[in-house]
């Protein structure tokens, strides 16, 4: 995909702009603006809709989505409000809380918050080889070996794609999330 | 022209059956031909369409997602490749999220979303399309494009036209070169019947060029041109024969009206005759009525004649025989004069009477001869003579002439006496009558007789020769019975001769009559039975036997009397008599009178029978018979004098007729004898 002019909006735009969150049946979130941690929180919630995971991922059918969240308690709150009353491709969504150093067993997607850069890249780590997405929004996340990174640009929340680690995790990025990336990392393109 | 016309006409009709099949057939497979496709065009498009929308659906659904404006309008952008005119991506609540327009397309949208599909108002389609990811609905896609139906059914339209022009290009070339097929024959038909009709040559045929409907056509159209001319032949034929038929008739005709005319001409001359016969018998019958009305008068007439002098004779007869009358011997004689004057007259009136009956009744009979007028006149001059002396007349007759007439001679006799008689009745006394005759050419001769009496006026000279009619001399003393010119009248006629009358009053009056002359007819016979001038024959005949015997045949003995009484006065005569003819035919046989008197009504043999058995018997054939004979009418005289009676006297006697005839007979007698 190529990437076309970007515009710029302002935050209160960002927020009108978002129909899916907006939408979103809790009560406690329609009466007021989004933040930035609720934009995170449903884009995390949209990126799974554009990334396939292995068979093996799921041991049933019905087996939990589960994100886990790592040193950022209050953006896993927000995340389950955002989640409440939906599933992730047919299978049920859970949160999990995570410490430093937790393993990241189980775990269909990480989000791993920018207080954690000091041992971010460990973190990172430990999520090798096992099919696990994932998201950071620390400047050093890509390096780190996070797959995708989010970023605040003139006051939007956009991200960065970076494919190549997801797919050494057996994860396959959907082109349509890659169109929208602010940048996709790892490739020329 | 009309057989270029017809020809035409039938080709023309070929071709359009045909053109026209081929146009509706043309229409019929372009139409479905076109509808099939657009319908196939319209749902290909819609499908083309709406597979478009669900691809930019689900392409633009990230952006939406992840509000990326610029990535959606990149990816709208995509469509100026596209037949989209615009396009636009609404957010849910209904605002517009990103747009995109074709190059001069007018930015006409639609301010909301409307329901999801495909919606076609006039000439453009409007698609909306829920944009939907993985569940949620982000947004609507809306675009809009022309509707090109429209526009290819123009170029559908388009092309069908010159398809249909250069196929019906196409379809009238072959079929004006097909409908040669049929026309050909048909055409070739028409030909020959439209040569039949002009030209009248029942003998062509139509050429058959086929075994099809056409075939059948030409065969029938030759078995009926075939009836045709058998027909018309047939036809002129009997025109022929009417035609001569209408000719002979058109004579007839000029035959029948000639003879129509002719008819009518002969109509119209029979007209004329019967017109003209018409007023003849219109003549004739004012003549008849006339002659009807005279014989009337003449009746009443002759009544009164008679009666007048039988009143004389019977009136005296009476004075004569009466007893209580006593009348001296002068007076009887006086009475007897008048009786015998009147009988006379009666007598004379009864002759005249029945000469003039017997001559209108036509039974008259006159034999005409050559007479010697001087033998006529010397007779009736010795018979008027004594009349004209009595009155002292002067009586002139012509000197001895040798003229002679085909006459009657006993009727001109009467004629002449007549005319002399009356000459010297109605004359003054001692007048004279002048007889005169003069030959007027070798046709004629005439005799006039004229006297010196009053003369006649003209009113008196047209009634002349009228029975009775005595012109005022009825009251004189002159006696007469007003026939004699009547008679005389037609016995001259009846002898060819003329009569006429001119008269000067005073001076007097002429009378002439014309006869024929008939010097021409040489010497006339001596005369036979005319005797000699009469000669006093007494003293001659006196011979040996002192009285001539005279038998007379008589039944009545009255009659038988009176001739005894008069013959009584002559002493050189001896009678003897016979009552019956067988009788006195003895009596002749034996005593061989010198004269025989015969009465005709005789008892058994009559007269005239013994008149011949007289003739046929040698010893009396040469005795002259004298007739004495009631049976006064002239056919039975003339009879009486043709069977061979010698005179012929008729009663009543009288006396100088019979003393004449028995002198005549005697001079016969003696002359034979000498």
């Amino acid at each position: 995909m190529r990437q076309g002019t970007r515009h710029l909006l302002t935050a209160i735009a960002l927020w009108a702009c978002l129909p899916g969150i907006a939408q979103t049946p809790t009560p406690s979130q329609t009466d007021t603006p989004a933040t930035e941690n609720q934009i995170k929180a449903a884009y995390l919630y949209k990126f799974g809709g554009y990334v396939e995971w292995p068979a093996q991922s799921f041991d049933k059918a019905d087996s939990a989505f589960v994100i886990g969240v790592v040193a950022a308690d209050s953006f896993a709150e927000v995340l389950e409000q955002t989640i409440t009353g939906r599933s992730m491709n047919g299978h049920p969504i859970s949160v999990r809380k995570l410490r430093h150093g937790e393993g990241f067993t189980g775990m269909h997607m990480v989000f791993i918050s920018h207080t954690e850069n000091a041992a971010l890249n460990e973190t990172i780590a430990g999520v090798k080889g096992q099919a696990v997405l994932t998201v950071t929004d620390s400047e050093r996340g890509p390096n780190a070996g996070s797959m995708i990174n989010f970023v605040l640009e003139d006051n939007k929340v956009r991200f960065d794609i970076a494919p190549n680690p997801a797919e050494q995790n057996k994860l396959k990025i959907s082109a349509r999330l890659l169109s929208v990336a602010r940048k996709v990392l790892g490739r020329t393109s | 022209m009309k057989r270029l016309g017809i020809g035409s006409s039938l080709r023309l009709k070929l071709i359009i059956v045909m053109l026209a099949t081929t146009l509706v057939a043309l229409i019929v497979a372009l139409s479905a031909m076109v509808a099939y496709d657009l319908r196939a065009y319209h749902r290909g498009w819609i499908a083309d369409l709406n597979a478009q929308a669900e691809l930019l659906a689900r392409t633009t659904a990230p952006a939406l997602s992840f509000n990326e404006v610029g990535t959606a309008r990149d990816n709208l952008n995509l469509l100026r490749f596209t037949k989209v005119h615009a396009a636009v991506i609404y957010t849910p609540n209904g605002s517009v999220f990103t747009s995109y327009f074709g190059e001069g397309v007018k930015r006409d949208i639609p301010r909301l979303p409307g329901n999801e599909g495909v919606q076609i108002e006039g000439q453009q389609v409007h698609v909306f399309k829920r944009i939907v990811d993985n569940g949620d609905i982000l947004g609507t896609l809306y675009l809009q494009t022309d509707y090109a139906l429209y526009e290819r059914v123009w170029s559908y339209l388009g092309i069908a036209g010159i398809v249909i022009v250069a196929s019906m290009l196409v379809a009238y070339l072959v079929s004006s070169w097909l409908q040669r097929i049929i026309t050909r024959p048909v055409l070739a038909i028409a030909h020959t019947a439209r040569d039949v009709v002009e030209q009248s040559d029942y003998a062509r045929r139509a050429h058959k060029s086929s075994d099809d409907e056409v075939g059948v056509l030409a065969d029938a159209f030759n078995n009926m041109l075939s009836e045709i001319e058998r027909r018309t032949h047939e036809l002129e034929i009997s025109n022929r024969d009417k035609d001569k038929e209408v000719e002979e008739r058109r004579l007839a005709q000029l035959k029948v009206m000639q003879l129509n005319s002719a008819l009518e001409q002969r109509v119209q001359e029979r007209t004329m005759q019967l017109e003209a016969s018409n007023g003849q018998l219109a003549l004739a019958k004012q003549a008849a009525e006339s002659a009807n009305r005279a014989k009337s008068e003449f009746l009443s007439n002759m009544s009164h004649e008679l009666r007048t002098p039988l009143n004389a004779i019977i009136g005296f007869g009476q004075l004569l025989t009466s007893e209580n009358m006593p009348y001296s011997a002068r007076q009887q004689h006086e009475f007897t004069q008048h009786i015998l004057k009147a009988g006379h007259h009666l007598l004379e009136l009864i002759n005249e009477i029945l000469n003039l009956a017997q001559i209108e009744s036509g039974k008259l009979s006159l034999s005409l001869e050559t007479v010697e007028l001087d033998e006529v006149l010397d007779d009736c001059k010795t018979m008027i003579q004594p009349q004209c002396d009595q009155r002292g007349i002067r009586l002139l007759f012509p000197a001895r002439h040798g003229l002679r007439v085909e006459a009657d001679r006993m009727r001109l006799r009467q004629v002449l006496l007549n005319l002399l008689s009356n000459a010297v009745k109605y004359n003054r006394d001692a007048g004279s009558v002048v007889l005169e005759c003069t030959a007027l050419d070798d046709q004629r001769v005439r005799i006039s007789v004229q006297d010196t009496g009053m003369g006649l006026n003209p009113e008196q000279l047209q009634l002349l020769f009228q029975p009775f009619n005595r012109l005022g001399q009825e009251t004189s003393a002159v006696e007469g019975t007003g026939i004699g010119l009547v008679v005389t009248r037609h016995l001259v006629e009846m002898m060819d001769g003329q009569i006429g009358v001119s008269s000067t009053v005073g001076m007097g009056t002429l009378f002439w009559i014309e006869l024929q002359n008939a010097a021409q007819f040489g010497p006339a016979l001596a005369p036979v039975v005319v005797p000699t001038p009469i000669e006093p024959p007494l003293p001659a005949l006196k011979q040996d036997d002192a009285r001539a015997l005279v038998l007379y045949v008589e039944d009545n003995p009255a009659s038988l009397k009176l001739v005894e009484e008069i013959l009584g006065y002559r002493n050189d005569l001896q009678l003897i008599s016979a009552t019956n003819a067988m009788q006195g035919i003895k009596l002749a046989q034996a005593h061989q009178p010198r004269i025989i008197l015969m009465d005709n009504n005789l008892p058994g043999m009559d007269g005239l029978q013994a008149l011949s058995m007289l003739r046929g018997d040698a010893r009396t054939s040469h005795i002259p018979v004298i007739a004495l004979t009631a049976s006064a009418m002239p056919q039975a005289i003339a009879e009486g004098l043709e069977k061979g009676f010698f005179r012929y006297v008729t009663k009543p006697i009288r006396i100088e007729d019979l003393t004449q005839a028995i002198d005549q007979a005697l001079a016969k007698s003696a002359a034979r004898a000498a």
